[in-house]
């Protein structure tokens, strides 16, 4: 049937990656240049990212056919091996979990981002990749979960590995009326 | 069927929030409360209404609700809207009923009929029996901190996130280190939440289960379903349809049968169940035989007759007997 | 066998799509008001199956039915809402649901950077890729008139 072609052919689309990482390295750099400091450039990476992955967690349901997740395991394991695996082409590993199950981090052996980044000095405070805090951030927030995404190591500045940390905060009761809690 | 097990309800918000008090009588068969001579005050029904609307959607909602809603209170003899009592009867099952288990494959223990609920055409749970609870509770040791985000809602603790071992989203804190806990306060009185917070109560055991309805929360889905059964018929795409009549989950069917008259008999089964249409017309019988022709029955009010607790009983033996759930499957 | 008509509806209750192909009878309402108490009506019912469930739920409420319809209901981890009503003959169609989901509005909707995701859903393209997906259906039968 037609729209299942659709669907075959959005899936077998092919980008160079160098495109991809030239294009995120462009939007950086134009973003370093239209604010002032770099605590902005993050600010705003982290609301595009969010704004991607409010709608790039659809496209992961209706192709993944994955479920609810209902326990913070399972949400670390289906972000690094299925949603990593599919959009950026990577397994990070998942380590460093608290006691109470409700933090853990994602170690990106290389991060398709930074690919032929240097930071400058007068970057230093730039979180260049920040960009994937937001997606996660946005993707977790639609299926009723609150948590906090930031980069703990960077190898863009110095640390052997990137680590995002992910930290539970709640599950966002929505679409109960005001006043049922 | 052997005697059932009558549970006091040891939630106590229940009492705070209606006169309809739930005491369980040394009859084993019929469980109903004195509500007949207790009399709920309007105002305890009115409190009734306020937990249903709560219930419903968004505010703005509201108006659409109550056109179509429950029209309890309105323009009743003020005795019909009192036939709302319902004793909570947490039944175990019967020993009749294992034999039938025995021949049942697959991972999940099913039986074929859950419960039964009829309802008055105001909107009133006159009658309820639990004939088959399947009981899943697990307990588990706990140390510090706890791997579970548990949440309060409606009175009770509920896991909200951190499924493991068994313990499911939605499940209710039922019991800590083996004395009940009585809705969010632990049988000494404390709140739960704020005992597990304490580092110094671990390793501590939790036992955990789907919560279990109270007999409010029983009214409260039998006049539920009453409105939804109305707007199921309003939302029709087709001129003529009748309210819901069959609604499908993944681990239920609810079945419903109104009479021309406007009494509502439910019933509850596995989804694989079949044969449920004829034995809503057999409760219906059962129930014009043993309930209406009763001289002592008064209409609309709660059910409360030997005999017809036993008819129904027969009858949802002899259904499941007859449904896919013989030793043939 | 027939389609009746087609609700969409966001997590929030909005109302993103609507259509009807063979219906008979208007609920004698206005649209948003229907919209509403559809939405309201679906809400209830998940708290109401959620509450009389002898047993964990997993997909929760599938479908109802009455003397004259059946309403069909799929609902996605991220809130969204499809609701299908048809005529009694038709049995499970989740994975036609699922795919309305995911062949159309994640790809028309999802995807389109212009398009909003949390209002009423103006795409020409979405409404024409939707309206022939359900005439294309196998149950889905214009009857006379």
């Amino acid at each position: 049937m037609a729209r299942q072609g659709s669907r075959g052919g959005a899936e077998s689309k092919k980008m160079s990656s160098e495109l991809f990482t030239l294009t995120y390295g462009a939007l950086v750099t134009q973003l370093c240049k239209d604010y002032e400091n770099d605590e902005d450039v993050n600010k705003q990476l982290d609301k595009m990212g969010y704004n991607i992955g409010v709608r790039l967690v659809e496209d992961f349901l209706a192709r993944s056919n994955v479920g609810r997740c209902h326990d913070f395991r399972e949400t670390a394991d289906v972000i690094a091996k299925v949603a990593f695996k599919m959009y950026l082409g990577i397994t990070p590993s998942i380590t460093n979990w608290s006691p109470a199950g409700d933090e853990f981090s994602l170690i990106l052996e290389n991060n398709p981002l930074v690919d032929f980044v240097e930071l400058p000095d007068s970057h230093s405070s730039l979180i260049y990749s920040n960009l994937l805090c937001g997606v996660l951030r946005g993707a977790l927030e639609m299926v009723q979960m609150a948590v906090d995404v930031k980069f703990v190591q960077d190898t863009l500045k110095g640390d052997g590995v990137t680590e995002i940390r992910m930290k539970f905060i709640r599950r966002i009761e929505d679409n109960l009326p005001v006043g049922e809690e | 069927m052997t005697s059932t097990e009558v549970r006091p309800t040891p939630s106590t918000e229940l009492r705070t929030r209606t006169t309809t008090e739930v005491r369980p009588t040394k009859r084993t068969s019929t469980a109903f409360p004195p509500s007949l001579s207790a009399g709920p005050t309007m105002a305890a029904r009115s409190g009734e209404r306020r937990l249903l609307l709560q219930r419903l959607p968004a505010r703005k909602d509201g108006a659409a609700w109550a056109r179509a809603g429950n029209p309890v209170g309105k323009g009743l003899p003020s005795g019909a809207g009192a036939g709302r009592g319902v004793a909570s009867r947490v039944s175990s099952g019967g020993s009749g009923s294992l034999s039938l288990l025995r021949g049942v494959k697959g991972p999940r223990l099913a039986m074929g009929i859950f419960s039964v609920f009829v309802v008055n055409k105001a909107g009133g749970l006159v009658y309820q029996l639990e004939h088959y609870a399947p009981r899943a509770e697990t307990e588990k040791t706990f140390s510090f901190p706890l791997e579970l985000v548990l949440r309060p809602h409606d009175e009770r603790l509920l896991v909200a996130f951190g499924q493991r071992d068994g313990i499911r989203v939605g499940h209710a804190v039922l019991a800590i280190n083996g004395a009940e806990v009585s809705g969010r306060f632990t049988a000494d009185g404390k709140d739960v939440l704020e005992y597990l917070a304490n580092p110094a109560h671990y390793p501590v055991s939790i036992r955990f289960g789907r919560p279990r309805l109270s007999s409010n929360e029983k009214l409260m889905l039998a006049s539920m379903f009453h409105s939804l059964f109305a707007i199921g018929s309003q939302l029709s795409p087709e001129p003529g349809s009748s309210g819901i009549e069959m609604l499908e989950t993944d681990t239920f069917k609810l079945h419903c049968f109104q009479t021309l008259t406007g009494i509502k008999f439910v019933v509850l089964a596995d989804p694989r169940q079949s044969g449920i249409d004829a034995l809503l017309r057999k409760i219906y019988e059962i129930y014009s035989d043993f309930a209406l022709k009763n001289p002592f029955y008064s209409l609309e009010m709660p059910i409360r007759c030997e005999l017809f607790d036993q008819n129904l009983k027969l009858a949802l033996e002899v259904a499941e007997k007859a449904g896919p759930f013989g030793p043939g499957l | 066998m027939t389609v009746h008509n087609l609700y969409i509806f966001d997590r929030n209750g909005a109302c993103l799509h609507y259509s009807e192909w063979n219906r008979k009878k208007q609920a004698g309402i206005s649209k948003e008001e229907e919209y509403k108490l559809m939405y309201g009506m679906l809400f209830s019912i998940r708290s109401f199956i959620s509450k009389m469930s002898p047993v964990d739920m997993k997909d929760g409420f599938l479908s109802f039915q009455t003397s004259k319809y059946k309403l069909h209901y799929y609902e996605t981890p991220t809130g969204l809402k499809v609701v299908m009503n048809t005529d009694l003959g038709v049995g499970n169609i989740r994975d036609v649901l699922h795919q309305i989901y995911s062949y159309i509005y994640v790809e028309y909707v999802v995807k389109n950077p212009l398009c909003s995701m949390n209002e009423t859903i103006q795409s020409e393209l979405f409404r024409n890729k939707l309206d022939s997906f359900v005439r294309g259906l196998p149950f889905f039968s214009a009857r006379a008139g």
